[in-house]
């Protein structure tokens, strides 16, 4: 008879259940990991590319807004304010809504009448249109003007006029980033603080996307130590966001353009003193726009950029 | 006898768990590699894109004084330039009119829309042609081996049912920066710290890429010969180049120029300024005076100073390049050097006075108006528009196409030979690869009523905006496909339009706005890579544009970056859903790049 010699009784187990859990655990962790490394890439290039076009941007409506004329005898009143409210805006139509003061930065008004002026939005705005095809309100950049007399005398001369100019950057077509609203540059404000449109007035959207007036709850105080100015003021709307963070642009309502040092929703630090103004003293808000909201959420991530790319003066386009 | 255990062996249950868990681990994985292979490679060509970007946007910026705040445009050229539209400059009517007041420069636009480009010899189907075989497939001049790519060309811009590319041509003179030099070779008798230069003309443009030896199959790419056009968009090469006009002499004339400096600096037996050159400030001389070649070796006049050994080539004294006896550039006329040193790449430098270009010759003491280079430029002070425009299209590269040598060696392989000068010099102009669309546009005050067929009597001094309030950019294509053009006499040629000089090709259909003017008949003598050229004279500064937007479309060298992979602001809609991001939507092959500048007034 024959027999078979028995078989190893220390034959190696299978893995169990748990093993293989614990070892797909691992596995999905470094996946994870890894493929995690290309939304960054991703959004490192995009970046990159966003900062060569914003460049060229700012070249461009540098150029435009030089060029364009402001007339100082036809387009502003030079007549000088000497008392709040005044009117000192007058491209056809009066500004009036109880934050005008003299000599403080305002937006210049669109009239969009039957005459056809420089600085209307068309003319304000521009990039993603070949052929000229593509309506104003879906082009990428668009730039706001904003004046202020220089002095408080009787009246004021055409080179008494200065010309502080915000450019901001489109993001709507970012297939990450969208707005709440498909023309405006922040959306959905309205109750959160004041837009650059007179209230009451011409459509907000169309006239004057993009830029937010926020007044401040105090004077601007200086850390000497630290060498920190800082700004207080609401800087979070209704949904907990802050409005500036770290690295935006904003300027405060004497037209002095800073850069975001440190934020909380309460304050706003800058490097440097604040210097106040000969004739109106400390400013007393800020204008600024606010990042966009994620798609479908209320929040506004702090990754995704300030549509405020750069401020300029452009004041040689006030002609005599 | 004892049970002998069997081996546990996997059941069916576990291996199907197994396989498809190693399944999906398989997909998951691919998936991720398919997906960083696209990131990577889209991230090199946007890498690529952006480099090239950031050049030409730097030079075009430094160009026009954009980020330094110096106006170089026409600054020292034009004096006080009037931008009232309203007052008209006259144009000097004698010598005492050269001043330094009217001494300005000029400015000129190309515009030139090549219908179809890749299908037009019929050889090659759209988007499959391969690289032409004279357009060196071989060395990869343009590209690393193994990544090049075809890109296609963009999309019909023009509405007219064909594709097709703009090829757009940008001139001005430009005021040198301080303290830069002429890049040709030069000593104290030329370009030195006696005989400074004062201007350059900048040109901006597509240029021929010429194989490693500098030579090019078709440096004249017209009606018959289609290579240049059959490359595919990602080869098409953006030129610029400084010509830089050499102010010889220093006397008591105008800029000090003296009749002495004139004769001694351009021979009796000179034969350049003759009716049939390409351009007429081509004063490089034939004779040789003196030269030094590579070596230090010096000759006299008329010395032979080619080194068949050495393959260097012998340069005259004022640093030009001579080239009478170089058998590479044999196609050359046997008399060179010759206004082919121009088109050809193979000089950055000619002697002329930048008044003279357009300007009257002073005819008083000590600048005589009978030396050569004043004799050919008199009858411009009474040029007509037409002549004007002619003179202009000179000044760019409408007739011939400017060379470059993208990559200069000795195409025998000799590691011996150096690369010679005027390889180096043909790389001069090599600006940018990949760059398919060159578009120049410009706005200005030329109209008040939104009526383009009527010249105002006055001018309100603004920019010229349409019935939408939009910046009506001229020599753009509007919506529909016409041209934008400012108002035209409908009653006046063309070249004789008060506002601007213009030369229209004679034959070749072109859609001009159909409010445009269709009644005068236009010119002949357009050059073949210009169907329009707008000119600004010289002494009328008060026409100029305000307003220069440039528009190129750029290619990584793969073709792999759309618009759509980019950026999504430029495609064509087709599913009609207002974007460009839905997979029916067709993105335009490479990068719409846009820039605008303000022309200094």
């Amino acid at each position: 008879m024959t027999t078979h010699a028995p078989r190893s009784a220390t034959l190696a187990p299978g893995f169990n259940l748990i093993e293989v859990m614990v070892s797909m655990g691992i596995f999905v962790i470094a996946f994870v990991a890894v493929a995690s490394i290309f939304p960054t890439a991703i959004t490192l290039q995009r970046e990159a590319t966003r900062g060569v076009d914003d460049r060229a941007a700012e070249t461009s409506a540098e150029a435009i807004a030089k060029t364009m004329t402001l007339s100082h005898t036809a387009d502003l009143d030079s007549t000088a304010p000497s008392n709040s409210p005044v009117t000192i805006l007058a491209i056809g139509a009066s500004y009036s809504n109880g934050r005008d003061e003299p000599h403080r930065i305002q937006p210049l008004l669109d009239d969009l009448d039957t005459t056809i002026n420089d600085f209307e939005m068309p003319m304000r705005t521009f990039g993603g249109n070949p052929n000229n095809s593509v309506a104003p309100e879906d082009r990428r950049y668009i730039w706001v003007p904003f004046v202020r007399p220089l002095n408080d005398s009787a009246s004021i001369a055409a080179n008494e006029w200065e010309l502080t100019v915000a450019l901001l950057r489109r993001t709507e077509f970012d297939p990450d980033i969208t707005y709440s609203s498909g023309k405006s540059f922040g959306g959905g404000w309205a109750s959160d603080g004041e837009w650059s449109t007179p209230a009451g007035g011409e459509d907000s959207e169309d006239t004057y996307p993009g830029m937010l007036r926020v007044a401040l709850t105090a004077a601007p105080s200086f850390n000497s130590t630290t060498n920190v100015g800082t700004f207080d003021l609401p800087n979070n709307d209704s949904n907990g966001n802050r409005l500036l963070i770290a690295g935006d642009l904003f300027m405060d309502s004497n037209g002095v353009p800073y850069q975001v040092l440190d934020s909380t929703t309460t304050s706003v630090d800058v490097t440097g003193q604040i210097e106040p103004d000969a004739n109106v003293g400390d400013p007393d808000a800020l204008w600024l726009s606010p990042r966009p909201f994620s798609p479908g959420t209320a929040e506004r991530p702090e990754d995704a950029p300030s549509p405020l790319i750069a401020i300029f003066d452009a004041s040689e386009a006030v002609r005599p | 006898m004892t049970a002998t255990p069997r081996q546990h062996a996997f059941t069916l249950m576990e291996l199907i768990v197994a396989i498809s868990i190693a399944s999906v681990m398989l997909l998951m994985i691919n998936i991720l590699f398919q997906q960083s292979v696209r990131a990577v490679n889209l991230g090199a060509g946007t890498s690529r894109i952006l480099q090239q970007s950031n050049t030409i946007n730097t030079q075009l910026a430094a160009d026009f004084g954009a980020n330094s705040g110096e106006v170089v445009l026409r600054n020292s050229l034009v004096g006080a330039p009037n931008d009232d539209r309203n007052v008209t400059t006259p144009p000097p009517t004698g010598p005492q009119a050269i001043t330094e007041a009217n001494r300005v420069g000029f400015l000129m636009i190309a515009h030139n829309q090549i219908q179809n480009p890749q299908s037009v010899s019929g050889a090659h189907t759209n988007m499959t042609y391969p690289v032409p075989a004279n357009i060196n497939e071989s060395n990869e001049v343009y590209y690393d081996a193994g990544e090049r790519g075809i890109a296609f060309f963009p999309d019909d811009s023009d509405g007219d049912g064909d594709a097709d590319i703009r090829s757009d041509q940008l001139v001005f003179l430009r005021n040198l920066y301080d303290g830069e030099r002429s890049i040709t070779p030069q000593n104290d008798e030329s370009i030195g710290n006696d005989t400074p230069i004062g201007a350059a003309r900048i040109w901006y443009g597509h240029v021929v890429p010429t194989n490693d030896a500098g030579d090019a199959a078709n440096d004249n790419p017209g009606a018959t010969d289609y290579d240049f056009y059959n490359r595919p968009a990602n080869q098409w090469v953006l030129g610029r180049q400084a010509l830089y006009f050499s102010e010889f002499g220093a006397g008591s004339g105008p800029d000090g120029l003296t009749a002495e400096s004139v004769a001694s600096e351009l021979p009796a037996s000179d034969t350049v300024y003759n009716a049939t050159d390409d351009l007429r400030v081509d004063a490089v001389r034939t004779e040789i005076i003196g030269s030094v070649n590579s070596t230090g070796l010096s000759d006299g006049p008329g010395g032979s100073n080619y080194s068949a050994d050495t393959g260097t080539y012998r340069l005259d004294y004022n640093g030009r390049l001579a080239f009478s006896d170089d058998p590479v550039l044999g196609t050359l006329p046997a008399e060179a050097p010759s206004p082919a040193l121009l088109h050809h790449g193979l000089t950055d430098i000619v002697p002329a006075r930048v008044d003279e270009l357009f300007h009257v010759a002073d005819t008083g003491a000590g600048y005589a108006a009978t030396g050569p280079l004043n004799a050919e430029l008199d009858p411009l002070v009474a040029a007509d528009n037409s002549a004007y425009a002619e003179r202009a299209a000179r000044l760019g590269y409408t007739f011939d196409r400017l060379w470059v040598n993208p990559r200069p060696h000795d195409a025998a392989g000799n590691p011996a030979r150096l690369v010679e000068a005027w390889q180096q010099a043909q790389m001069h102009p090599y600006l940018a690869a990949g760059v398919s669309d060159f578009e120049v546009h410009f706005a200005g005050d030329y109209d008040d009523d939104d009526d383009p067929t009527n010249i105002p009597a006055t001018f309100d001094n603004r920019i010229d905006l349409d019935s939408d309030g939009n910046i009506r950019w001229y020599n753009s294509y509007d919506a529909s496909g016409d041209l934008i053009v400012p108002p035209l006499k409908t009653d006046v040629a063309l070249a004789d339009q008060p506002q601007l000089p213009i030369l229209r090709r004679g034959t070749t259909p072109f859609p001009i706005s159909t409010t445009g003017p269709t009644t005068p008949s236009p010119l002949s003598t357009l050059p073949n890579h210009a169907d329009l050229i707008w000119a600004w004279r010289h002494d009328e500064p008060q026409s100029w544009p305000d307003l220069i937007r440039i528009r190129y479309r750029i290619h990584d060298a793969a073709g792999r970056v759309s618009d759509r992979q980019v950026d999504n602001d430029y495609g064509v809609d087709k599913d009609g859903d207002g974007d460009f991001r839905n997979d029916n939507d067709v993105p335009h092959p490479g990068r719409l790049v846009e820039v605008i500048y303000r022309v200094p007034g």
